[in-house]
């Protein structure tokens, strides 16, 4: 019988420890990786933000005279527009005439000395539409704005002539504001936003991207030590299962260091008022949650972790066993898939049941906990599963690498490996 | 008589096939011990089953009169033949390491390993990776492992291979001298001149199964009287179809005769005089344990990789292609 603790494991962990943790891979993959995937998350904000440097120049041509000077001043008193770069020229034609004007200055239409011309054809009856004549008309960011500057000034001229109080202008111009809420077992309400969703996204991509990249971490030191014979060293001195144990509580640890390392963010922003984040993009937390997913992770990945060490244990050289390694990654691959499903619906019955299923709770569990509340009773039954499958995983994982682990030359048949299991 | 340890009745199979079957042999207490036998015969599979790595389907390896577990890991050295290193970590450190896994450390493990480096001439490189080191110089390392922590019990797997002839000397010095400390050191060779030098008990594993153990001098005695090595000048081939003769293997100036019966001793002395032939030397007690095992283990129908029988059948195909 082996011990879990011994001076001998002891060894083992602190050497593993050193030889995966004090590396540069180690060390660029917990502090670089989130620095650029912020960036990159920072990079596709700039770029859906980008409003361009050039200076916008578009002319307002309205049929209705009174309408100039009212949109003018619209403009000047709209946060809405950079006065500095959106420049916009407001002038009175009436149909024939703005033809010619376009005509005219279809040139610098052309040069891109101005972006376009918008016109109103309104007449007595302000009816609500607009025509706009640019070489790029789809362009959103100078159509979006100019709509809703002249939206503002139609509804004010609308209702200038008749018995309205300012406050009903202002009402009727006035979009609706939509605000939701989530309902949960807490008291009161908490305003529903996008944090959730996006805390859920990061969460479900840092199992996968750490369950894959510490699990090929693991078949790499294995296949290792098989290849270059250190292993029958190691076994004249300690218990195969000791070995795997050891090999695999030293993964994990270097792995939870890393997850917490990446965790810190988010630990910070729920336990402080240090960072304010936008409010759409603000996340709940509870401190039990966090408890969670470091807990699940950490189980999550010592029965991953057994799993690879036992493909790791059967090949010989690191093609064969990533080959070797395929189904592991459906496990990881196929829940990663089912947490997309919850973006459009939280509540899908597949997220629900493979989130209490083996393997799958592993990655999917956390991410629906981080969008809904889950009931506790589930969250129960998810970390009981997680902890069988954890003890049936070591109990045949142990068995495959204490007889693979020895074995070279010709690769083992699945039948020779199913009995290495029985026996 | 206790003996340190003994293997009795073991057998190993994978699958269909038997690697070990009813191996049983006695070491007894400061004994260098040979295991010997051609490429693939089991002794590695042994070894394993000795160290409690494989556990046997049937048998038991005794310690003293009691079943081996982890308290012989803690108490065994072991130098497997393919060494095993850490290729990234430094010679110190990989050291220290071995050591730990043992249950030794502190600065009296590390004065010792400093020592032992200066002692294998590698004190300037402790801070060098195994893997800058020539192949020589890790079998050093690999053999300072096993070592460090002052086994009891050696078990050395092809300790020499790799080695020059002055690290050769060195590394048997060490062991002659962990043999005087009371160290039981358990050799598994095919090298038959290394293992008739240092070795006093050995075991000659065949096919799986032992063929022949004990003492080194019972095992000459008893092959010896039928056998006599010869040096002579001229012409015996009138011997190859004589009737008292059962083998005979010719090294050139020496030649090796394996009588039927050690009666015809004197009468192959006898006939050897009558036929004219200047003997130089007669040696009627002699046997070294390279016949005694070729004598066992040779089967000229199942051909070794890279024994004599198959350098020849290569080189004869050769031949008649060209």
């Amino acid at each position: 019988m082996f011990k879990l603790f011994s001076f001998r494991t002891m060894a083992i962990i602190k050497r593993e420890l050193r030889a995966q943790v004090m590396t540069k891979t180690f060390i660029f993959t917990t502090i670089f990786v989130p620095v650029i995937l912020i960036g990159l998350m920072a990079l596709q904000t700039y770029l859906m933000s980008y409003k361009g440097k050039k200076d916008i120049h578009v002319d307002i041509v309205v049929e209705n005279v009174q309408l100039v000077e009212k949109i003018k001043t619209e403009y000047l008193a709209s946060e809405e527009f950079n006065h500095e770069k959106f420049h916009v020229n407001v002038i009175s034609k009436d149909r024939d005439d703005f033809t010619k004007y376009v005509e005219k200055v279809k040139p610098d239409l052309l040069d891109k000395k101005l972006n376009g011309v918008f016109f109103l054809p309104t007449g007595e009856q302000f009816d609500k539409k607009i025509e706009y004549y640019s070489p790029n008309p789809k362009n959103t960011n100078v159509t979006g704005k100019i709509k809703e500057l002249v939206n503002g000034v139609l509804v004010d001229a609308h209702f200038s002539d008749k018995s309205v109080s300012e406050e009903d202008i202002q009402f009727a111009s006035k979009r609706i504001e939509s605000q939701n809420f989530k309902i949960s077992e807490k008291e009161g309400f908490e305003k529903d936003n996008y944090g959730a969703f996006i805390l859920a996204g990061v969460l479900a991509f840092m199992l996968y991207m750490s369950l894959i990249m510490i699990g090929m971490q693991i078949l790499k030191a294995v296949i290792e030590e098989k290849e270059n014979r250190v292993v029958e060293v190691l076994l004249s001195s300690v218990h195969a299962n000791e070995l795997m144990s050891a090999k695999i509580i030293a993964t994990t640890c270097a792995g939870l260091l890393q997850i917490i390392i990446w965790m810190l963010p988010f630990i910070f922003v729920s336990v402080t008022s240090l960072f304010v984040l936008p409010e759409k993009l603000q996340f709940s937390i509870s401190l039990f949650q966090i408890g969670y997913f470091i807990l699940n992770y950490g189980v999550g990945l010592v029965t991953f972790l057994g799993l690879y060490a036992a493909v790791g244990a059967i090949f010989d050289n690191m093609s064969e066993a990533q080959q070797g390694a395929m189904p592991i990654m459906f496990l990881i691959l196929v829940p990663f898939y089912i947490c997309f499903t919850l973006v459009k619906d939280p509540t899908n019955t597949i997220a629900e049941i493979s989130s209490m299923v083996p393997f799958a709770s592993i990655i999917v569990m956390p991410v629906r906990m981080a969008v809904i509340d889950v009931p506790l009773w589930e969250v129960g039954v998810a970390l009981l599963v997680n902890f069988l499958t954890l003890m049936f995983v070591f109990s045949f994982a142990g068995k495959i690498y204490r007889i693979g682990i020895l074995k070279s030359g010709k690769r083992p048949k699945w039948k020779e490996i199913y009995q290495w299991v029985r026996n | 008589m206790e003996f340190a340890l003994e293997a009795k009745k073991l057998r190993k199979t994978f699958g269909d096939f038997v690697a070990v079957d009813d191996v049983s042999f006695n070491i007894p207490e400061g004994a260098v011990f040979g295991l010997l036998g051609r490429n693939g015969a089991g002794k590695t599979t042994t070894i394993r089953m000795l160290m409690n790595i494989y556990f046997p389907d049937e048998g038991q390896v005794l310690l003293r009169g009691a079943s081996v577990g982890q308290e012989f890991r803690n108490r065994v050295g072991y130098l497997p033949e393919e060494r095993g290193l850490y290729k990234k970590m430094k010679l110190l450190e990989v050291i220290l390491f071995f050591a730990e896994l043992k249950g030794v450390k502190g600065s009296e493990v590390k004065r010792k390993a400093l020592d032992y480096l200066k002692q294998f001439d590698l004190l300037d490189r402790k801070d060098s990776k195994i893997e800058d080191l020539s192949k020589g110089n890790q079998q050093k390392v690999q053999f300072i492992c096993t070592i460090i922590h002052d086994p009891e019990f050696i078990i050395l797997d092809e300790p020499f291979s790799g080695l020059d002839p002055v690290n050769t000397n060195l590394l048997k010095d060490i062991i002659l001298d962990l043999k005087k400390r009371g160290k039981v050191i358990i050799f598994s060779t095919h090298l038959m001149d290394f293992a008739e030098k240092m070795c006093d008990h050995i075991a000659i594993i065949h096919h799986g199964k032992m063929i022949k153990h004990g003492s080194l001098t019972e095992l000459k005695s008893e092959y010896s009287q039928k056998n006599v090595s010869l040096v002579y000048e001229g012409d015996i081939s009138f011997l190859d179809d004589n009737n008292m003769i059962d083998k005979i293997e010719n090294f050139g100036r020496f030649t090796g005769i394996s009588l039927k019966s050690s009666e015809d001793v004197q009468s192959l002395l006898h006939l050897l005089v009558e036929k004219k032939i200047v003997v130089k030397r007669f040696d009627a007690n002699d046997i070294s344990l390279h016949e005694i095992f070729i004598n066992l283990t040779g089967d000229p129908s199942e051909p070794e990789n890279g024994s004599e029988s198959n350098v020849n059948a290569i080189l004869n195909e050769e031949i008649a292609n060209v």
